[in-house]
């Protein structure tokens, strides 16, 4: 079982690789590849389910595509936009698709992230959804004895909801506060420890070759 | 001496609700003691102020130790409320770490909060919860994770707003084995009158703020006092 943190270092070193890279031969496309299979083989996440969420990057790449091939056409610059774009995004998606958010967060603390960054995703995480909730418990409130009566009377019931959720959620977030300070809380979200796998080492030590590769060929072409 | 001692109790909402108007009572160790009293009489807000959530006039002691801000660190840990909206109580993101929050506060290394954690759960029922999300869970199964929250901290005295409000049969009837079994003591706000009969050995009635009644179960067998009160 992979930690998450190692995960994440591996993906970051790749992505370095991949930014860092001045030309993006074949050859080394394929030496990106490879590592992200070996990353997917390590981490168990499917290859098809990666390629599919990679697509999240089509708009961008779209946006990037008309803004730099219009004036010059596909030149080397573009292509070389595009594949690292591509390659960058392979990388996340395999992040996302081997790693829930809940374990992303715990690893990026256990990796030492600033503490109010991790209490901010991780709160933000867990009470979005109840914020969520809430406001579909007041919409369907509203529209069990609100059926629509004019446009402007919408909009001050839609105001009202609103000054309705602020409270709700203020007075909400003092309760929880001092929930957690009954229990103990200090300011800091206490750290599960965990124990590193040779699969992890493998793994960073994997994306680490692949930048000490990109390095190497960079100084002393062949 | 008395576990938990309230002098005077008096709380006002910021918007003016006169909640509680001056409660007097005292709760000794190992005691069960329902609190009874219809909507808006102010049991939940007796007990926000007996755990130190919202702040009073008049003088809450725990062990002997005044309730304040300077101690309510010291204090926290030894009594343990059980929110009547069990949203307020779950804050973390999966079960095991909402129960382990507070036992890894107190400082515990792991496998003892692991144990605590597991043991917790299973008093409630809910041993197979551990990697489930707690804003996934059904309302009634927030409620018995809540409750195991509280009892992972091992507190002295239990504050339990209705807590079995939302439970099947089934779920009810293991609660109330959990309460009539563990030695410590709890203040019970409910309006569950065979609960209060059945675990409870004193009854505490509040109306509109004030205490009513105070005295042992036999008091449930009080219709005339029931009906005056409007608990029947
Ligand atoms: N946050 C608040 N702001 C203002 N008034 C409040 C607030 N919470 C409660 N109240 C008022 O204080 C009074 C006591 O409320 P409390 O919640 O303690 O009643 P309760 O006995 O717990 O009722 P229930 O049986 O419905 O849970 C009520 O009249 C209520 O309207
Ligand atoms: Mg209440």
């Amino acid at each position: 079982m992979l930690q998450p943190e190692s995960k994440t270092l591996a993906i970051v070193f790749y992505i370095l690789a991949v930014v860092l890279d001045p030309v993006l031969p074949l050859w080394r496309i394929v030496g990106y590849l490879l590592f992200l299979l070996f990353f997917a083989v390590l981490s168990r996440a499917s290859i098809l389910k990666i390629i599919k969420r990679s697509f999240f990057l089509i708009p961008f790449l779209l946006v990037i595509l008309i803004f730099n091939a219009l004036p010059g056409g596909i030149g080397p610059r573009v292509y070389l936009l595009l594949g690292k774009g591509w390659l960058a995004a392979f990388g996340l998606a395999a992040l996302a698709v081997s790693t829930d958010f809940v374990r992303l967060i715990k690893g990026l603390q256990r990796l030492g992230l600033p503490n109010v960054l991790i209490q901010l995703l991780t709160f933000m995480y867990r009470y979005l959804d109840l914020l969520v909730a809430e406001v579909r418990r007041m919409e369907i409130a509203r529209n069990q004895r609100f059926f629509g009566r004019g446009y402007l009377r919408q909009f001050t019931v839609l105001g009202n909801m609103l000054g309705n959720l602020f409270l709700r959620t203020f007075e909400r977030g003092e309760r929880v506060y001092v929930a957690m300070q009954l229990r103990g809380f200090q300011g800091y979200l206490p750290i599960t420890k965990v124990a590193y796998s040779w699969q992890d080492y493998c793994l960073v030590i994997g994306a680490l070759a692949t930048l000490a590769l990109l390095g190497v060929s960079i100084i002393c072409p062949y | 001496m008395p576990l938990l001692t309230a002098t005077e109790v008096t709380y006002t909402y910021p918007d003016g609700r006169h909640a509680l108007q001056g409660v007097n009572l005292k709760i000794y160790p190992g005691e069960k003691v329902g609190l009874l009293g219809l909507n808006g009489a102010g049991k939940s807000t007796l007990l926000l102020c007996l755990a130190g959530v919202l702040w009073p006039r008049g003088e809450i002691t725990v062990q002997g130790v005044s309730l304040s801000r300077q101690t309510r660190r010291q204090i926290g840990p030894k009594v343990g409320l059980l929110f009547q909206d069990p949203n307020d109580q779950l804050f973390m993101t999966t079960v095991f770490e909402d129960v382990a929050f507070g036992p890894q506060n107190l400082g515990l290394p792991l496998n003892q909060v692991e144990e605590r954690v597991s043991q917790a759960l299973a008093m409630v029922g809910a041993a197979d919860f551990t990697q489930r999300f707690t804003h996934h869970l059904s309302f009634g199964e927030k409620k018995r994770v809540a409750l195991a929250t509280i009892l992972a901290m091992e507190p002295d005295l239990l504050l339990l707003d209705e807590p079995t409000s939302n439970l099947d049969p089934k779920r009810r009837r293991e609660l109330l084995d959990i309460i009539a079994q563990r030695p410590q003591a709890m203040l019970i706000a409910t309006h569950d009158l065979a609960m209060a009969q059945a675990v409870c050995s004193r009854i505490i009635i509040l109306e509109q703020g004030l205490v009513v009644a105070d005295g042992s179960t036999d008091l449930l067998n009080d219709e005339s006092l029931l009906q005056k009160h409007e608990l029947i």
